[in-house]
């Protein structure tokens, strides 16, 4: 569930209140930013791309209900922003194909190595899935509920790549 | 015997997430207070805090220009929503661009009804596609939809009355619902 005042922000900006849409903006900006350079690797990208996934997040007012977290609901408006700029460079080509042949998902593609560590290998040798999990539960801390509506699935869904990709890094099978 | 917590249970109650019968076994299980403890180290060998990355305060500011007339306008919409029903046309002072925008978006999304080319025309020349008695974006939206269908095309639509019936049409009826809005706001 998303915190009370991000769901009072999110009805205070559905009537119309500047000062909740500027507040949505300073809370989320950094994240947003952050994450987008995770997808692209520079800040000139990661910036446009922030400036494009708030004006798509204006847009949905007045009438935009919140499901989960607001970091839930930006997660695939970040994603996707990032994979067609990525496109549009062309240094993410025939990601359908790739998506086809080898089980990936399109944002796996772009994504920045992860920081070299115990885990490294480990993350890497996971099914697509199970890395995106992963990711969104570790590096970006996201909840069971957030992770279920930035990846579009069921909670039940989550919870079972979780826990498969738990008992590979904690290494009890 | 309690079974003991699975690791997606102690990930759950590492982030306050798990049911409280799995908190009521680990705080008096060792094993499983152990295991959590080894997952909270895990975790945080995992976690990547995102890196800072520095918005240039050009970028804040059209940032929150953009947040500032979205707020406008949706105070503006929720405004007009107030207003008595039969007054909304007059009220509804959309820009040109909008409103040409609006008709291609509609046109190309539905093929919905359009006016129908054996009524009685007299009124149609000026504007008043649908013949409601005023010109509004509306007869604008019917004419392009009707550009857009195979129906036969009424002589009558011809507004500027260069012999066709075609998008300098729309765009009169669209210009002359614009400017009826801003002279009777
Ligand atoms: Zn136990």
């Amino acid at each position: 569930m998303a915190p009370s005042d991000e769901r009072e922000l999110v009805a205070r900006a559905n009537q119309g209140d500047a000062a909740a849409f500027e507040e949505l903006y300073r809370r989320h900006r950094d994240w947003v930013v952050g994450l987008a350079w995770r997808f692209v690797g520079n800040r000139d990208d990661a910036l446009d791309v922030l400036q494009e996934t708030f004006a798509a997040l204006f847009d949905r007012f007045p009438g935009f209900a919140l499901t989960s977290s607001l970091r839930g609901y930006l997660y695939p408006v970040v994603k996707h922003r990032c994979i067609s700029l990525l496109r549009k460079r062309r240094r993410v080509v025939a990601i359908d194909e790739a998506r086809t042949a080898r089980g990936d998902l399109a944002g796996e593609l772009a994504w920045q190595p992860d920081p070299p560590g115990e885990f490294a290998e480990i993350i890497s040798a996971l099914p697509a899935e199970q890395r995106e999990v992963v990711r969104l539960r570790f590096a970006l801390d996201l909840k069971l509920e957030e992770i279920a509506q930035a990846l579009a699935i069921p909670t039940g869904t989550v919870k079972s790549r979780l826990h498969n990709a738990l008992k590979v890094l904690l290494k009890v099978v | 015997m309690t079974e003991h917590s699975t690791e997606l249970d102690l990930e759950l109650l590492r982030t306050g997430e798990a049911d409280p019968a799995i908190a009521r076994h680990v705080a008096g299980c060792a094993q499983c207070r152990d295991r959590l403890a080894r997952l909270e180290r895990d975790a945080r060998a995992l976690a990547m805090p995102l890196a800072a990355i520095e918005v240039p305060a050009e970028c804040d500011r059209a940032i929150l220009a953009l947040a500032r007339r979205r707020a406008g306008f949706v105070a503006e919409q929720l405004e007009r929503r107030r207003r008595p029903r039969w007054l909304r046309p007059l009220y509804a002072a959309v820009p040109l661009a909008a409103a040409a925008s609006i008709i291609f978006f509609v046109t190309l999304q539905r093929g919905a009804q359009a006016p129908q080319a054996t009524a009685p025309l007299a009124a149609a020349a000026t504007g008043d596609i649908n013949r409601d008695g005023r010109v509004d974006i509306v007869d604008a939206l019917l004419l392009a939809r009707a550009l857009k269908s195979d129906q036969p095309h009424d002589p009558a639509w011809d507004q500027n009355r260069d012999g066709r019936v075609d998008q300098a049409d729309v765009d009169r009826i669209a210009q002359a619902a614009v400017s009826l809005q801003r002279r009777h706001p």
